[in-house]
């Protein structure tokens, strides 16, 4: 199974250095990246561009934190959450606030710091409802926001 | 000659055929250069008297003749590298035939713009084996880093035409950062601003020992110096646009010249450069940076040499622009550099991105991106579908790129089928579909039912028709109905879960 | 005579061991080849080692095991391993005393 953690040789964890992060991503590349088989024979420059794909979307992986804890919950055989109504309604109810031309950026800036604490905290004392709800409505809410600023 | 610590069997016996030298080609809309590493210094090679070899096949006498502007020639004609005839950059290409496929008249003589390109690199080929008394090996040519799949492929097969084996294409602006990255052994993000004869290519790149590494990329085909040329001459009220060009170029240095002055050519290129400075905005967003965070900006291209352009670029980025790399040359002497490596080992590793978006059409014309612009390559994606009607034994995958939300608004790449589907009920069959871009760019589709095992191995190679939506035009409208798409793909994405519950 | 096969310099020794660290999976060391045909003749090869082979000799010193091919050791004896860099190249060098020529492109000797 792909484990972006493995992959890179890293500690599977949550919290995570991004400086650490990038430093074992180049070195990963050094080894395995096309270009150092330039001259090869076919059979191994695919299989070395087929790995250092699998480099490529295990540094992305990890590099965003939603992505990151998205794969630990499932490597901890946790379901994400399907959908949350309740707090459905509540980006709908920001998106019409949005078109009706209120400012609601600093109110999800919050929201936004308050999940990514509720994330870490579930993710590190194995609290798993809190951990995926928290990553559930974190989606949205960056969706939102995204909308909300292109529109600035 | 220092070795390099390698993985078993990495670097295979290379100096069997090897007596024969490699080098990099800028392989440029009015220009090119060719470089080679010589006592590891990187060196542009002068090929009958010149460092740039202007980009014109001509018909003389006794044949063809490169580099010289005589009564019938051909100039430019990268811009129409894995283009279509409805493409409405061929307006600007008179010796243009009627017929399904580019066709260009060159007195007696009818060219594709890769015979064209292959005619260059032939010249350029025996230009480098009369001057160093050796083989061409092989070599790395570079392409804008906005060329597409088609433009990619096309130049593949004119070095293949020319009997030159392609290590492997470089982006323009990465070899340029390889060029004054690796003179100046600086680190930190730049911006490296590319405008050239046919194309504007804007880039940033973190670099630091070791690793040269692409964070996002943006640009416009149809955005170069020429267009400039085009829209000057119209002022000017001639049609030689090369009278135009020279014009152009002695406005650099000089404030009048032949009646005409600075301010007129700047009034025109005032729009050409406000555009590229959106382009680098988007750019700067995509890697989620401001021009504070840049340590510089490098430019790139003969077109940088305008006063203007130099003096909007310093406004916009916050900073003067380097100095240090001859703006014709550096793409040569970084692809020079990139072709050593590439044959002897190089401690600096490249890594780059791809320029647009690639997306799978869906239910409800919408497009589903698998792999979104600027991710590191070579790249990997794999999407499971499944038939929609009972007994269904066919599927038709279709391929596109652009940021757009709707397959209408996007560039068709090519549409494929994957046909003998088990006779299944709908919603059984499971179809991975695989789709890997290699450190080129370039797509490979491969398919796989899961419940019979059926697999089918695709290469693709577009074919698909080009309307007159260009690349840049598909990237720019896309920033302009960013949020319009959204709205529409919010609400359609409703009412597909309203109705599938 | 008791010439040593193979000196490192500890730039070497500390570079190898570094790229050992970072190649994310064990080996043995790393193994020295010759490779034949150049312009000069012959050239030698540097890769990580899985494993010792038969008939290599085995040199373990400075914290690491350097292996060298059979082929090679009559051609390596006496000769130094240096690493150097440069802003454009850097990589292993050996100072071999037994040298008579060095082709154009620096890659290969004859003895």
């Amino acid at each position: 199974m792909f484990d972006p953690f493995d992959i890179l040789g890293l500690e599977k964890t949550y919290t995570l250095d991004l400086q650490v992060l990038e430093k074992a991503y180049f070195e990963a590349q050094k080894l395995t990246h096309p270009d150092r088989f330039a001259l090869a024979d076919e059979p191994k420059k695919r299989e070395a561009s087929r790995k250092a794909s699998l480099v490529n979307q295990a540094y992305t992986l990890l590099k965003n934190p939603l992505t990151r804890a998205a794969f630990l919950l499932e490597d901890r055989g946790v379901s994400l959450l399907a959908y949350d109504l309740k707090f459905l309604h509540k980006v709908i109810e920001w998106h019409e606030r949005h078109k009706e031309g209120e400012n609601i950026t600093l109110e999800l800036v919050h929201e936004e710091e308050k999940l990514y604490g509720e994330l870490e905290r579930g993710l590190e004392k194995y609290d798993h409802e809190k951990a995926r709800k928290a990553l559930y409505r974190l989606n949205y809410v960056q969706k939102v926001r995204t909308n909300a600023l292109t529109a600035c | 000659m220092p070795l390099q610590l390698v993985e078993p069997g990495q670097f295979p016996d290379r100096h069997e055929a090897s007596q024969g030298v490699v080098v990099g080609i800028d392989l440029g809309t009015t220009h090119s250069v060719v470089a080679y590493v010589h006592n590891n210094v990187p060196t542009v090679l002068e090929i009958e008297g010149g460092l740039l070899i202007p980009s014109i096949l001509s018909v003389a006498e006794d044949g063809f003749c490169i580099g010289k502007k005589l009564r019938e020639s051909l100039s430019s004609t990268k811009r129409l590298m894995g283009r279509g005839v409805e493409d409405a950059i061929c307006l600007q290409f008179p010796q243009l035939m009627s017929g399904r496929d580019i066709r260009l008249k060159l007195g007696a003589h009818t060219l594709t713009p890769v015979e064209v390109a292959s005619y260059i690199l032939s010249y350029i080929r025996s230009g480098v084996e009369k001057k160093l008394r050796a083989p061409l090996e092989a070599a790395v040519i570079t392409v804008p880093a906005y060329f597409d799949e088609a433009a990619r492929v096309a130049t593949k097969q004119a070095a293949a035409i020319a009997g030159i084996k392609v290590l492997r294409l470089i982006n323009e602006p990465t070899a340029a950062a390889l060029a004054y990255g690796l003179e100046s052994g600086a680190e930190g993000i730049y911006a490296i601003y590319d405008l050239g004869g046919g194309t504007f290519d804007l880039s940033l790149l973190k670099l630091q020992k070791g690793v040269f590494q692409v964070l996002a990329t943006g640009g416009d085909l149809n955005l170069g110096g020429d267009d400039i040329d085009h829209v000057f001459a119209a002022f000017l009220k001639t049609k030689d646009i090369s009278y135009a060009r020279i014009l152009k170029e002695n406005l650099s240095h000089k404030e009048d010249y032949e009646g005409v002055s600075r301010k007129d050519l700047e009034t025109i290129a005032q729009h050409f450069v406000n555009k590229t400075l959106e382009i680098s905005k988007e750019v700067l967003k995509d890697a989620s940076l401001n021009s504070e965070d840049l340590e510089g900006v490098v430019l790139v291209g003969g077109m940088t040499r305008m006063p203007l352009i130099r003096q909007e670029v310093e406004a916009f980025f916050g900073k003067a622009p380097l100095r240090d790399v001859d703006p014709d040359l550096a793409v040569a002497l970084g692809a020079a550099l990139s072709a050593h490596g590439l044959t002897y080992g190089a401690e600096t590793l490249l890594l780059d991105v791809t320029p647009l978006s690639l997306g799978l059409e869906t239910l409800g014309g919408l497009v589903e991106k698998i792999i979104p612009r600027n991710t590191p390559l070579p790249a990997l994606a794999s999407q499971e579908f499944t038939t929609h009607q009972d007994g269904q034994d066919g599927m038709v995958i279709h391929v596109v790129q652009g940021e757009r939300e709707f397959v209408q608004d996007c560039r068709s790449l090519a549409r494929f089928e994957l046909q003998g589907l088990p006779p299944l009920p709908a919603g059984i069959a499971r179809v991975r579909v695989d789709f890997a871009l290699d450190v080129e760019g370039l797509l490979t589709v491969s398919a796989l039912e899961k419940t019979t095992g059926l697999s089918q191995y695709i290469e693709v190679r577009p074919s698909y028709s080009f309307d007159e939506k260009t690349l840049s035009t598909i990237l720019l409208e896309s920033q302009k109905y960013g949020r319009e798409d959204m709205e529409k793909r919010f609400t359609m994405e409703k009412t597909l879960y309203l109705r599938n519950g | 005579m008791t010439q040593p096969v193979l000196t490192l310099t500890n730039a070497a020794a500390n570079r190898v061991k570094t790229l050992l660290e970072g190649r994310g999976k064990p080996s043995r060391g790393i193994r020295i080849g010759l490779k034949s045909k150049g312009c000069s003749g012959l050239s030698y090869t540097l890769e990580f080692a899985d494993e010792v082979g038969p008939y290599d000799e085995v040199i373990e010193a400075y914290g690491i095991a350097v292996l060298i091919d059979p082929k090679a050791v009559m051609f390596i004896m006496g000769s130094e391993m240096d690493y150097v860099g440069d802003k454009l190249s850097s990589g292993f060098v050996f100072n071999n005393p037994n040298a008579k020529g060095i082709c154009g492109c620096g890659e290969s000797f004859h003895v």
